[in-house]
């Protein structure tokens, strides 16, 4: 007898796919349920021996979004533990910490800390993350291990959330259509004086994604000429808002959400040639004093829970998920115009590219990007 | 052995000997001075081998890389810029502070109390919404005063700027006047008037009186404020990087910053040894200033004014002109204060900072002040209570025991004492802090039962140090004033020393050390930047939320957080006037 004639066709169609998914998907191949269970109790148990959990996060949440950020991860898993969440200081300050404490043999200040992705790898080779064993099996349902914690720091850093680099404007200044198209064009003489530039290279250095280094070195020589000044984002567009400036060309996309939201007459575009989309990671420190806790909260961090909470206090979007609305506003707009989003880990050789900006020879070329934005 | 039994004293007979060795008056305050002077020069050394480091201080290399890549970085504008806007500021900020010192204090000027305490508030308001307080006043582009003169001259041009080296100037300068003002005011209440009235005497007028007799005699602390100014002036970054950037017009201050908090080379760590090494270039104009100053008080004879014949201050009659003084306070108070402070309250009732407008006003709100209790939580309380109470007490401990030695005593070497503890205001702060960081660290490694790495008490003593310079300006001026034939006459009746300084020193400069004492502690709670590089989760402080609030973009919660502190602080400096009567500001006739 047929076996199509003992199940009918669309279940035989559902349990092929079944057994696709078994061996095609990672984490249902690497582990059960209950192996995933177990991981889980221990950690809980251990967090909840340890009492307390201390991160260093992102910017916007403040207390106001870090209580109800503990609030839920205590919810989730039972748990009662102090939750401290501290977003005070510069990145490039609390990693130097974070790299000192580690060299010194010292224990961690925080137990998880926040990493955007020109971070996470310094911190990573200094030996300042402890790696989370057999985390695909731990992250929540539904969020994809390759995007979360891709290769280059898998097991160490677990995305949470993204920012990408756009244009934001004043649209009572300036109409969408006559923003420069390509980064090429905030080139041209039109654009002069219509707008600043941030003095720090985190967007810029996406270039070489794209361009030659000599090509994009011009392009950076262009905006460096034609901008206003150079000045901190946030009181930049602050004075955007007033009416000074039109535009800056690589801002963070939370501005526009978070402008928006304030009655701002601020508008949102990308650069059809270069969109670049960083990854903002949680990593748990290596000599953490509640490390089983700083885990968990890697982990749970990553999913849809935790993603809503940190839209909704600071407009981090994560473009990897449909419950963020910031996330899938970006996509949109960049999906309208057909224009890309490039991130250091969409390839091994973005990423060796991010890597050579650690060498002589990277630090000299970034020197002159930071040179040909600033000088006037 | 024998010669060891002659020499051997008693129990009572070396107590006895003790007591008139601290009697003599030096070991007490030497020892502490040395032990300021000691944290002082150990975090020096520090920044200083970090300037020879070139990563961070944990990982290996010594070279002077940090030195090639600051003298190849634009050095010469830089400094050219730096020295203009010092310069500048310290001018701006005389003008002001001298004259407002002698009509508050010199003269019959009516309002005194309320523009005082007015002048003091101003220091609450942060730099950065001065800052933008002025561009909403004077930007080329919408600002209302330039927007006011184009319509009404019919001009086509803004006919005033701010966004170049002027305008950081003016800006600066508005913001230091009040710290001179106090700083000269103690001096400038305390000047005898017998002085004077032997120059009328003689026939010269009033005014020329207070031009060659007052004004000379108040040299040293005019000079030292000066100085102080200065060093303040050319560390301030927000308001250069508000108003001009990063690029047009470099200064020491701004490639601190970028060195340090704002990284400009997105994958670099920050450069702490070239942040040391332009703080190195700041100290350099600064020492040379300070080689004058310490000069100038080897003469102290010259400048003492309370003497041990009584004295009752008088004050200046200005007849008519009364009420032209008070105007011309009030202009200040109204650039410096009430223009500031508008913004502030502006910024606060808005969800985000807006022109003035009928479409603005629909956006007020009073929400965010509903929202300071939710947001401010017990532990930042504790710690802000912690700091503004034990900073303040420990430096005019030091103060005092410093300014003991450098102006009372003829030691070898005390020149080097006050010298050294003028230097932490030379140097950024910020480079301190980082010195402090790794100090804490070692401390953390090698002492772990001592609690500074990461506690409220590496913040605490942060200001301490920082905030020395300032105290020791005050209280050396203090000291200079009252006469040595006080002390000789304590004794001439048989008075040790450390007695008369209990006795006779303390109560006489009493009001100059209060007067330090809540300007230390309103300085050290507005305080953000070493703060925020010293910051963990156990020890944040007031100031870093509100920074922190602001930087989030939660530029109303911070505005309105502002509000509350310049507010409350305002009252209780008017309450403090009152109770005090005045002597807030300087010694208190015998």
């Amino acid at each position: 007898m047929k076996l199509s004639r003992i199940l009918p066709f669309q279940a035989l169609k559902g349990i092929f796919l079944l057994i696709s998914l078994f061996f095609l998907e990672p984490r249902l191949w690497a582990g059960s349920a209950p192996e995933r269970q177990e991981l889980l109790n221990k950690l809980v148990e251990g967090a909840r021996k340890e009492g307390e959990l201390v991160v260093w996060g992102i910017q916007g949440m403040g207390d106001d979004g870090g209580r109800p950020l503990g609030k839920a991860f205590n919810a989730r898993f039972g748990l009662n533990l102090r939750f401290k969440y501290d977003e005070a200081g510069a990145t490039g300050e609390k990693f130097s910490r974070a790299i000192m404490e580690t060299q010194m043999g010292l224990p961690a200040s925080y137990d998880a800390m926040y990493a955007p992705d020109h971070r996470i790898v310094k911190l990573i080779e200094k030996g300042g993350v402890e790696p989370i064993e057999r985390w695909e099996l731990l992250l929540p349902e539904g969020v994809d291990p390759k995007y979360t914690s891709p290769p280059a720091v898998a097991g160490q850093g677990f995305s949470f959330g993204n920012r990408v680099k756009l244009i934001v404007y004043n649209s009572k200044l300036i109409s969408l259509k006559d923003l420069p198209q390509t980064t090429k064009e905030v080139g041209l003489p039109k654009y002069k004086g219509k707008f600043y530039t941030a003095p720090w290279t985190t967007g810029p250095i996406f270039g070489v994604l794209v361009y030659s280094r000599e090509e994009w070195l011009e392009i950076m020589r262009g905006w460096g000429q034609n901008k206003v000044t150079t000045i901190r984002s946030r009181g930049g567009v602050d004075r955007m808002m007033l009416g000074e400036f039109a535009f800056e060309p690589f801002s963070n996309e939370h501005y526009y959400f978070e402008l928006k939201e304030k009655g701002d007459p601020a508008g949102m575009a990308v650069f059809k040639d270069l969109v670049p989309l960083t990854y903002l990671f949680h990593i748990t420190r290596k000599n953490a004093r509640h490390p089983n806790a700083g885990k968990l909260f890697a982990l749970w961090a990553t999913g849809p829970e935790a993603t809503q909470i940190f839209e909704k206090y600071s407009w981090t979007g994560n473009i990897a998920t449909k419950a963020s609305k910031v996330g899938s506003g970006v996509l949109e707009e960049v999906a309208k115009i057909g224009a890309r989003l490039v991130s250091w880990f969409d390839s091994k050789e973005n990423l060796s590219k991010l890597e050579w900006f650690g060498t002589k020879e990277g630090e000299a070329y970034e020197e002159k990007i930071a040179l040909a934005l600033k000088v006037k | 052995m024998d010669r060891v039994e002659t020499i051997k004293l008693s129990w009572e007979e070396t107590w006895s000997l003790w007591k008139d060795r601290v009697a003599g008056g030096l070991v007490l305050p030497l020892f502490f001075a040395l032990v300021a002077c000691g944290v002082i020069v150990l975090l020096l050394l520090v920044i200083l081998w970090m300037t020879f480091v070139p990563g961070l201080p944990t990982e290996p290399g010594f070279d002077l890389s940090n030195y090639t890549q600051v003298l190849g970085d634009r050095l010469l504008p830089t400094v050219g810029n730096t020295v203009l806007v010092g310069f500048g500021s310290t001018a701006f900020a005389l003008f002001w502070s001298v004259s407002m010192a002698w009509l508050i204090h010199r003269t019959d000027m009516p309002w005194k109390p309320l523009l005082m305490a007015a002048i003091a508030v101003s220091v609450l308001i942060p730099g950065f919404m001065k800052a933008m307080g002025w561009i909403l006043l004077l930007s080329p582009k919408i600002g209302l005063i330039n927007l006011a003169l184009m319509n009404l001259l019919g001009l086509e041009d803004a006919p005033l700027g701010i966004y170049n080296r002027f305008g950081i100037i003016f800006v600066q300068g508005l913001m230091l006047t009040p710290t001179m003002f106090f700083l000269i005011s103690g001096p400038m209440r305390s000047m005898d008037p017998a002085l004077e009235e032997s120059s009328e005497v003689t026939g010269v007028n009033k005014w020329k009186t207070q031009f060659y007799v007052t004004l000379p005699l108040m040299w040293p602390a005019i000079f030292s404020g000066a100085i102080y100014i200065f060093m303040t002036a050319v560390s301030i970054y927000e308001v250069p990087a508000l108003l001009v950037g990063f690029g047009k017009y470099p200064l020491l201050s701004t490639a601190i910053f970028l060195n340090t908090a704002g990284t400009e080379q997105a994958t670099k760590l920050p450069q702490y040894g070239m942040a040391g090494v332009y703080g190195l270039l700041i100290t350099i104009p600064s020492i040379v200033a300070l080689f004058f100053y310490l000069r100038l008080i080897k003469q102290s004879h010259r400048y003492a004014v309370v003497t041990g014949r009584g004295y009752r201050p008088k004050l200046f009659p200005l007849g008519r002109l009364k009420y032209l003084g008070s105007l011309f306070v009030l202009i200040f108070v109204i650039l410096a204060v009430i223009l500031p402070f508008s913004v502030l309250l502006w910024a606060s009732l808005l969800p985000s900072l807006k022109m003035p407008s009928r479409e603005a006003l629909s956006y007020v709100t009073l929400e965010y002040y509903s929202r300071i209790g939710q947001i401010v939580g017990a532990d930042v309380i504790r710690n802000t209570v912690l700091l503004m109470a034990v900073a303040p007490l420990a430096v005019l401990f030091l103060a005092l025991m410093i300014s003991w030695i450098v102006v009372r005593s003829r030691l070898w070497g005390r020149g080097a004492i006050d010298t050294i503890t003028m230097l932490p205001h030379a140097i950024p702060g910020i480079g301190f802090a980082f010195a402090l960081v790794i100090v804490a660290m070692l401390t953390a490694r090698w002492f772990p039962w001592i609690p500074l790495y990461g506690t409220i008490w590496v913040i605490i003593l942060a200001n301490v140090v920082n905030r020395l310079a300032y105290a020791t300006r005050v209280t050396n001026a203090a000291l200079l004033q009252v006469s040595q034939e006080l002390e000789d006459a304590a004794a001439i009746c048989g008075v040790g020393k450390l007695r008369a300084i209990r006795r006779i020193m303390v109560p006489l400069i009493t009001p100059s050390l209060l007067f330090a004492g809540v300007w230390t502690t309103m300085l050290v709670f507005r305080e953000v930047s070493m703060a925020l590089m010293l910051s963990n989760p156990g020890n944040i402080v007031f100031s870093v939320h509100v920074w922190t609030r602001w930087q989030s973009g939660a530029m109303s919660e911070a505005a309105a957080m502002g509000v509350v502190m310049v507010t409350t602080l305002g009252v209780i400096f008017l309450i403090a006037q009152s109770v005090f009567r005045g002597r807030l500001y300087g010694i208190q006739g015998l």
